[in-house]
């Protein structure tokens, strides 16, 4: 998932005045290569909108207006309404805590209210439902979506929190607010476009999600994809679910996208965290760390126990945690490598070039981040059926559509790096001989290498964590941890999915973790 | 070596007209200063000279070489013209040593003839032992001297210098400067270096443009932009100026200082006409003995006195008349109080009695 890449980037300066501004067309070549990756990312949606319409508008309205349908829908609305509303809320006081009270250890605070981004949804699901098998439904899904979106908000939140200028602050408290209505009228106005943002971003993932609702049981609409597909006399319904959940997670986009550009930046003094009293941080503390708690470490805590039982340890078949290790971590290189070479055009055009062209290109490249993963899988199995059916079930499928889903994530911090590199010493290389294209190798690569280095890593992360279209694209006898976490968990095998549950944090959440240490901007892409 | 003809140039930045109509001639191995207030386009001029923008009108030339004119732009790379920007801005991803480097070849005359150069260049730069360091390692004077040995190290017919020394303390700066002008004569480099600092313009250059609002004021020695502005902008731009209302007769203005000898810039007043004299305020001087000869001259009394070490600037109200400034070396100053008699000991400069920008 992606935090606005604007909110990321350090500010543009005003006016090239004194740093030389690129010329304005970009080069022919490098329009082509990101034309191609735009191309790449449209080909999930274009064809599902083929396959959804294709069966004429009457048969579209015919599946539309089934109870089933419209209850799906239902479901997925009021799951991501009463999902945001609580991340809201939760997220923006955790912020507040966080950064304007003094509080004990406040980055290991801050490093654990952002852990559960680490914990992929269905992770979470699972390991509840091993010390509590018997949840399902609205309220446990509402719970845990909350438990792993919070962070959305929380992150940014506290960010403009740190980036908001006090003074204002202090200025409403001499004209004679209170403390509260202070806050509510100088700082809240300038942390709403972040939390709106982070509340956007924490809809469209409880849109998308399909592998904690189809644990608990409770049906929406990716849930009614899946069922409509593995039905497959009747994948024409599949095809027009699909596409409604692309028009809700479009609208969410949209509004994201409203939301973000209003984040102006200016310098401004940060202020102190206040000091309260004891027994109110006692009383305070437990909500910063409701979140956590739920997300992170009950699951965790129910997993390790099933893990550490005598009878799991006996039937483990260590060739084949080995065999899913492999798979995992072969398509997630490949996928990284791939999104890096689509996001590279797109990111060296989109940090150096204005205009329609450029704009309209970055736009359909970020299609990925609006498209659940359910639905590419769903739309490329039809598209690899139809046009290439030799690779259908192949590997280059299931690694296209990771590349599509998660190039977005490689795109907003290649661009944020390739933004970073000061115009001007590319102009100073001009100056002292080099071409345009030896100037971009010499100065802008090796100063932007670190930020393509952290776009794989975010790739290949949500990779191994990625399940909806890996189930749909997965070529027979290929098995990641997460399909094998998730074949055992539908049938009720906990103790048999407990190792691959166990590896799957070892080799995807560990590393957020470690990445989130070292770079804030990671931490946000998570 | 080859002089640089900028010929008729203007530039466009995004909608506004940045650069109109600037025609200068740079003589091989001069130092010129490029002078204007921030926002007047003189980093424009020097970017496109670098060829770092295209022009829109006019053309840039060095010797027989055109480099710009509308349309073509001769690419940076091809030039052979020296930068140092603002900031030093330094790969901070390369050594010292490589960022002089960055244009000396490897390969050809083998890693020893790349070294020895690089060596030379540091040495020369007064760098010497510090090619090891990290960019982030050094303060803004070494990295304002490594920028500098960077941008010779190709050996430029031109170098440009952008407001390099802006970003150091007073002190550094007025010695780097020295340095770095006397290194660039040395040289032999014909050198345009930009800055707002009317001080540095005068002591550094052989020749000053004065560019305001993306026209060229003034192009001449530092002599004649300082004693003979061509406008009274440049006269106030590059100095104090004492300014006093009154009748120009026959080659002299009548004010409250007399009748003062004056030269009237850009105008022909006749007989009677309403002018402004301006002086500077080391021209008019205490020394009643210089009265007779320059006929011009007031009794005042001292108002104030602001202390500066080397010289003072005093106030000092004319008898039944405005105040003047005027300054004199801090050697042996009057009292707040004294009478004084000032004399005029050159002549000064007639404006007409409105400023020309009003009458347009």
């Amino acid at each position: 998932m992606i935090i606005a890449p604007e909110a990321v980037e350090p500010p543009r300066r005003p006016a090239p005045v004194t740093a030389p501004a690129a010329p304005g067309r970009p080069p022919g070549l490098l329009v082509v290569a990101a034309g191609v990756a735009a191309a790449a990312a449209a080909i999930p949606l274009v064809y599902l909108v083929v396959r959804a319409t294709g069966g004429g508008f009457e048969a579209m309205l015919d599946v539309l207006a089934r109870p089933r349908v419209l209850e799906y829908a239902a479901n997925s609305l009021g799951l991501a309404a009463a999902v945001t509303l609580s991340a809201l809320v939760l997220g923006t006081g955790t912020a507040v805590v966080l950064s304007r009270l003094r509080v004990p250890f406040p980055r290991a605070w801050l490093l654990v209210s952002s852990l559960p981004l680490a914990v992929p949804s269905y992770l979470a699901g699972y390991g509840w439902l091993v010390t509590l098998p018997a949840i399902n439904g609205f309220v446990p899904s509402w719970i845990l979506l909350t438990a792993v979106t919070v962070p959305y908000v929380t992150l940014p939140v506290a960010a403009a929190l740190r980036g908001a200028s006090g003074d204002l602050e202090g200025v409403a408290r001499t004209l004679g607010r209170g403390p509260v209505r202070a806050f509510l009228v100088a700082t809240w106005p300038q942390v709403r476009p972040a939390a709106i943002a982070g509340s956007l971003l924490v809809a469209l993932y409880s849109l998308s999600d399909f592998g904690l609702v189809a644990m608990m049981r409770f049906p929406t609409l990716t849930w009614g994809i899946n069922q409509a597909y593995a039905a497959s006399f009747d994948r024409a319904q599949a095809a027009v679910l699909a596409l409604l959940l692309v028009v809700l997670a479009l609208l969410v986009v949209v509004g994201e996208r409203s939301a973000r550009g209003q984040l102006p930046r200016q310098a401004a003094r940060a202020v102190a965290p206040r000091t309260i009293r004891r027994g109110m941080l006692v009383a305070l503390l437990p909500v910063v760390a409701a979140a956590p708690a739920v997300g992170v470490a009950v699951p965790l805590l129910g997993l390790l126990a099933r893990l550490l039982e005598a009878q799991t340890l006996r039937e483990l078949d260590v060739a084949r945690l080995l065999g899913a290790v492999g798979a995992t971590v072969g398509v997630a290189v490949g996928a990284a490598l791939l999104a890096v070479l689509l996001a590279l055009p797109v990111a060296a055009l989109a940090s150096r070039y204005r205009g329609r062209l450029v704009s309209a290109l970055e736009s359909v490249s970020y299609l990925g981040h609006a498209l659940p993963g359910i639905v590419v899988g769903l739309s490329l199995v039809f598209f690899a059926l139809a046009v290439v059916p030799v690779l259908y079930q192949s590997v280059v499928v299931l690694v296209f559509a990771y590349a599509v889903l998660f190039a977005p994530k490689a795109i907003s911090t290649m661009r944020a790096g390739l933004g970073d590199v000061p115009p001007r010493l590319v102009a100073v290389a001009r100056t002292l001989g080099d071409s345009p294209l030896r100037a971009w190798w010499r100065v802008t690569v090796p100063l932007a290498l670190p930020s393509v280095g952290i776009g794989a890593l975010l790739v290949a992360i949500a990779t191994m964590k990625e399940l909806p279209a890996t189930l749909l694209l997965r070529p027979t006898g290929v098995s990641t941890l997460a399909t094998e976490l998730w074949n055992r968990t539908v049938i009720v095998e906990y103790g048999a999915a407990a190792p691959y549950a166990a590896m799957l944090v070892l080799l995807a959440a560990v590393p957020a973790v470690i990445l989130s240490g070292v770079r804030t901007v990671a931490k946000e892409e998570l | 070596m080859s002089d640089l003809v900028i010929d008729g140039v203007s530039v466009t930045h995004g909608s506004t007209l940045a650069i109109h109509d600037v025609s200068v001639r740079i003589d091989s191995g001069d130092l010129v200063a490029v002078l204007g207030p921030s926002g007047c386009g003189k980093t424009t001029l020097l970017l496109a000279i670098a060829g770092l923008l295209p022009i829109g009108a006019g053309s840039i030339r060095i010797g027989e070489r055109e480099l710009s004119r509308p349309g073509r732009t001769v690419p940076a790379e091809k030039r052979g013209i020296g930068w140092v920007p603002q900031e030093a801005s330094l790969f901070p991803h390369l050594s010292v040593a490589d960022n002089i480097g960055f244009a000396v070849p490897r390969g050809r005359g083998g890693a020893m003839g790349r070294a020895t150069r690089i060596a030379e260049l540091a040495e020369l730069v007064g760098l010497g032992d510090l090619t090891g360091r990290a960019p982030n390692q050094l303060s803004g004077g070494q990295a304002q001297r490594v920028a500098l040995a960077r941008s010779l190290a190709p050996r430029p017919e031109l170098l440009l210098l952008d407001e390099p020394f802006a970003a150091l303390d007073t002190q550094l700066r007025v010695g780097l400067r020295r340095e770095v002008a006397e290194l660039l004569r040395a040289q032999g480099t014909t050198s345009l270096l930009v800055t707002h600092d009317q001080e540095e313009a005068l002591t550094l250059a052989d020749k000053v443009a004065v560019l305001r609002d993306g026209r060229l004021e003034q192009f001449g020695t530092p002599e004649q932009i300082y004693q003979h502005p061509a406008s009274d902008w440049v006269a106030s731009f590059v100095g104090d100026v004492v300014e006093l209302d009154g009748l120009w007769r026959g080659g002299r203005v009548t004010c409250a200082l007399g009748a003062v000898e004056a030269t009237a810039v850009g105008f022909a007043p006749a007989d009677g006409d309403r002018v402004r004299l301006m002086l500077r305020p080391e021209w008019i001087v205490p020394r009643p003995e210089l009265l007779a000869h320059a006929a011009a001259g007031a009794d005042a009394r001292v108002a104030a006195i602001s202390y500066a070490g080397h010289d003072a600037m005093l106030s000092c109200d004319v008898v039944g008349g405005p105040t003047v400034r005027m300054r004199m070396a801090a050697v042996e100053l009057p009292h707040v109080g004294d009478e004084v008699r000032l004399a005029v000991q050159r002549p000064g400069l007639a404006f007409p009695a409105t400023p020309l920008q009003a009458q347009i």
